[in-house]
């Protein structure tokens, strides 16, 4: 009886087994968050080449910013944002090979009080984007690396008050300065 | 009098009586003034407020002799449809029953004529309102937005589709304004030249 009882036993693992396996192979395998399917080269390639002009257009404020790209071949993208002559802010994509074909991209933003800046919660005279900046530079990032367009309905609404001022007025024709 | 009778009755009582406080539109309506009067007044009516939105139109008011007062409405030179208002003079001229027509024009652009038969509840409340213009006029009372309400809404309804279609447009065409103006912003910055 002990016998048979541990024989049907082994048969339902094996089954279960079995079942996880078929299952398994039917999902797709969803990457970690910050994983691309492209090689590093191919993506410091088009990083770099990109001056993220859907990402500014989303949440620039009301002063003219300038994105300017600066990179190492196969470790990181820098963007630098200027306005007038004035650098306001800058953040790295930092990249990694996982495999040949797959890059894990690392956003990071330069350190502000306790947190980074434009986190959602630093104050700025001119900002230059709406807060929070770091889920448009990853909606960016990532719509460079799928090859896909910029969405910005991926990125949630900004925080900032004062932008929001400055960008109406930006929209109306009223071009704020950093320097004001 | 048995009590079915008595019921036919009372129904055709309450239809007559209804016929007679709400005229057939068709057959006009008449106004307690000369045909004189009411053709100088009528030459001097606006279009109705509001009922025609934003569409910056020109109107033409035409006597067609001593019996018609002809509104004709344009855009851009266009001609879109007209009012004719039929005059004919009652109890010995004292009073004079209006009779009110909307017809659209075959426009260089548009068929009119084919929208409004194609949109019947804007065409309605184009005539109901046109309707309440001629009545304030020749009733010397402020025009009265309650008497429209029902065909606005009516209206309204028919053309959500477009309502909303033309919602997107414009909130297209503001989105497009305000990028241009942005780069503009910056084409200018380029050249040196500040706000």
């Amino acid at each position: 009886m002990d016998e048979m009882a541990h024989s049907t036993m082994k048969r339902i693992g094996w089954a279960v087994l079995a079942l996880a396996a078929v299952g398994l192979g039917g999902c797709k395998q969803e990457r970690p968050p910050g994983v691309y399917d492209v090689s590093i080269g191919e993506a410091y390639r088009r990083l770099f080449a990109d001056k993220l002009a859907d990402m500014v257009y989303a949440k620039q404020c009301g002063i003219l910013v300038h994105v300017t790209p600066v990179g190492i071949p196969g470790y990181q993208v820098t963007w630098r944002v200027h306005s007038s002559g004035r650098e306001v802010v800058q953040f790295t994509a930092v990249l990694t090979a996982i495999s040949a074909n797959q890059t894990k991209v690392e956003i990071r933003m330069p350190p502000a009080g306790s947190g980074e800046m434009y986190d959602g919660s630093q104050f700025y005279k001119r900002p230059a984007f709406n807060q929070p900046l770091r889920p448009a530079v990853q909606e960016q990032v990532a719509a460079i690396l799928e090859g896909r367009k910029f969405d910005v309905r991926n990125i949630g609404p900004g925080r900032d008050k004062v932008c929001q001022v400055h960008r109406a007025g930006l929209e109306t024709g009223l071009v704020f300065r950093v320097d004001d | 009098m048995k009590p079915f009778s008595f019921g036919v009755i009372l129904i055709a009582c309450v239809a007559a009586y209804l016929y007679y406080i709400y005229p057939n539109a068709a057959d006009g309506r008449v106004y307690p003034v000369t045909i004189a009067q009411a053709r100088q007044d009528l030459a001097k009516a606006e279009l109705p407020p509001y009922v025609f939105a934003s569409q910056p139109l020109d109107v033409t008011v035409r006597n067609n002799g001593d019996t018609e007062v002809i509104w004709i409405i344009r855009r851009k030179s266009e001609e879109l449809f007209r009012y004719t208002a039929q005059l004919t003079a009652e109890d010995k001229g004292a009073t004079t029953r209006v009779k009110l027509k909307l017809e659209g024009a075959k426009g260089r652009t548009e068929d009119y004529a084919k929208n409004l038969a194609d949109n019947p509840k804007i065409r309605d409340m184009y005539f109901v309102a046109m309707e309440e213009r001629v009545a304030s006029t020749l009733l010397r009372r402020p025009f009265d937005m309650s008497r429209i309400h029902a065909a606005m809404a009516s209206a309204a309804v028919a053309n959500l589709p477009n309502i909303r279609k033309s919602a997107d447009e414009a909130a297209a065409a503001s989105a497009e304004m305000e990028r241009s103006t942005i780069q503009r912003a910056y084409r200018n910055e380029a050249t040196g030249a500040r706000r």
